[in-house]
């Protein structure tokens, strides 16, 4: 028995999220669903804190690391702007497998393979983020996969989410023991 | 008219819908009856149908209970339940609205006309017959939860009470539950913030008309927060925290307000949005910055918490939660229910209150199952509701933390 990672509203994702919500609760961590990060603050290539936009008020948060898993284009994570100049919406991180600047940035064929589909944050093996030593990137922010087309984009999510969060693990307890 | 300008705003976000159904999944009213289609199908998708001219006859709009879960969920911010709350008021705007829904969407002349005459409002509202009676001339279920006039006002105590003087200065924005059903409720807020160094000042106020909103009467509800708006505003300008312990009448003035009732560009409520704090957390800021009192002594209890839809909407997380570990023996078990069901005023209507009942059940379940005696919960709609459902207490979270304070 296997189960596969389908689109929403997908029974194995809600048992993801319920299981990662309780572990998260049950270590004593803060879920705060809805506002927008707007504003961060840097020390040299670290962002040290992020400002929410709740409801009302702004709420600063202070941070030892950041997981950007805000999507792709369609989601507003990455945009295109008139120009075909494309960036990252929250931190302005630089991109990666993006078409030059002389290729089609689009094919005709609906269908086909997209060159601008390919493009996402650039990030290094450990899917760390190029310009920002302490972010991570998860999901369909990732540069490389034309995911809808390969029917990999819950795969990827997943598997990156692991990836990028025993990363943060790793750093944390190196920072711990220090 | 602010209506058309202001919906053409809204409906720019449901291009944005990519049927991921995640709305669907999450809406407690259309997991229970098949009256509303879900937020997906009623918000996005209908929306595209609607004109202003030819609107086409939908009641099932009026299903949806406007607790805000499916905007919250929503990947793609698309705003699902103003939408439908937008269209909810056209719909109201052009069959009318029912004579109950202008009574019970007024609390403050509820409970101006109830105090006074309290012990035998109260016990009217117990009498079978009466409420047989209630039930078919306005439409209010019997069975419904009401809550029961306390019979003095909240106002009346805060009037005699001099609060001390202290270098951190808050507006107590106590809300109509408060004032005329739960007292008691609002000076335990005002002792906890007291104790914290707080100086609180209470302020003449009257209705956020968030009851008004929800049953689509937004010109009358539109009325109600302009002029609390009004009346806080100097404070906020000032620099004053506006702090309430009604979750759901906090949330207007931050935010449902502004988008629902298109008042974005009203200085005044701008300015109070910014400055108004639900309790809990106002004061898990405080303890953020090491600056809350920890002196609680222990309480030896198990409970329940429900993070109301509402206390969700504000986008905070659920700081009672950590507020409530702060307390020692306390053992919180925290529900992972969508909603009580009530949704204000919804689940009092004949119409709709099994609809709220089996939306709530299983929160219900979930409590009777916790082993939990008492239900912590941040809205007091909600609380009268938990009550009726588990038939175990229900309290607001600063009430457990005041009992810890020993004030």
């Amino acid at each position: 028995v296997f189960e596969i990672p389908a689109l929403p509203p997908s029974a194995a994702g809600i048992r993801v999220y319920e299981a990662l919500r309780s572990a998260l609760g049950a270590a004593g961590g803060r879920l705060v669903i809805g506002p927008e990060v707007r504003e961060v603050q840097r020390e040299g290539e670290r962002i040290t804190a992020v400002t929410a936009h709740t409801s009302g008020h702004a709420s600063t948060y202070r941070c030892g690391w950041v997981v950007l898993a805000t999507g792709g284009f369609h989601s507003g994570a990455i945009t295109l702007s008139s120009d075909w100049h494309a960036s990252e919406t929250v931190l302005g991180l630089p991109l990666q497998d993006m078409p030059a600047a002389d290729e089609p940035r689009f094919a005709a064929d609906y269908f086909g393979p997209q060159p601008m589909s390919t493009a996402g944050v650039a990030v290094d093996g450990s899917l760390r983020a190029h310009g920002a030593e302490n972010v991570f990137v998860a999901g369909a922010a990732l540069p490389g996969a034309v995911s809808w087309r390969e029917g990999s984009g819950e795969g990827i999510a997943i598997s990156s989410g692991s990836v990028v969060a025993q990363a943060v693990i790793a750093q944390a307890g190196a920072v711990t023991s220090a | 008219m602010i209506e058309d300008l202001f919906h053409e705003e809204l409906r720019s976000s449901l291009d944005h819908c990519v049927k991921c159904t995640i709305c669907e999944t999450i809406c407690p009213v259309a997991n229970v009856t098949p009256l509303f289609p879900g937020p997906k199908y009623a918000g996005p998708q209908a929306e595209r149908y609607r004109t202003l001219q030819d609107a086409p006859e939908e009641w099932s709009v009026d299903y949806c209970s406007g607790c805000g879960l499916c905007t919250m969920h929503c990947p793609q911010g698309v705003h699902i339940a103003e939408l439908n709350a937008h269209a909810r008021y056209a719909v109201k705007q052009r069959k009318g609205v029912p004579l109950r829904d202008r009574i019970i969407t007024r609390p403050t002349v509820l409970g101006r006309l109830g105090t006074p005459v309290a012990p035998l409002a109260n016990a009217t509202l117990k009498l079978r017959p009466a409420r047989a009676l209630a039930e078919r001339v306005l439409g209010i279920h019997r069975d419904a939860p009401v809550p029961k006039f306390a019979g003095r006002t909240f106002r009346a105590w805060a009037r005699r009470h001099e609060s001390p003087a202290a270098a951190r200065k808050v507006v107590y924005f106590h809300g109509c539950g408060t004032e005329y059903y739960e007292p008691d409720v609002g000076k335990k807020v005002v002792a906890v913030l007291e104790h914290n160094g707080c100086q609180v000042e209470v302020p003449k106020q009257d209705c956020c008309g968030l009851p008004l909103q929800s049953s689509g009467l937004f010109d009358d509800a539109r009325k109600y927060v302009l002029r609390l708006a009004r009346s806080l505003a100097p404070y906020a300008r000032d620099g004053t925290l506006i702090v309430g312990n009604a979750t759901s009448c906090t949330l207007m003035l931050k935010r449902e307000a502004r988008e629902i009732l298109g008042l974005e560009d009203d200085p005044d409520l701008a300015l109070v949005s910014r400055q108004t704090y639900d309790i809990c957390e106002l004061l898990l800021e405080l303890h953020d910055r090491g600056e809350l009192k920890t002196d609680f002594a222990p309480v030896s209890e198990v409970v329940a918490y429900h993070a109301p839809c509402q206390q969700q909407g504000h986008w905070i997380g659920k700081p009672a939660l950590e507020l409530l570990a702060l307390i020692p023996g306390l053992e919180v078990r925290e529900m992972n229910a969508r909603c009580c069901g009530i949704a204000g005023t919804y689940g009092l209507k004949k119409e709709k209150y099994q609809i709220a009942m089996d939306a709530g059940a299983d929160l219900f379940g979930q409590v009777e199952a916790s082993g939990a005696r008492i239900v912590v919960c941040d809205s007091e709609t909600c609380r009268w509701q938990i009550e009726h459902g588990t038939h175990r207490p229900s309290v607001h979270p600063i009430e457990l933390m005041h009992q810890a304070y020993g004030l």
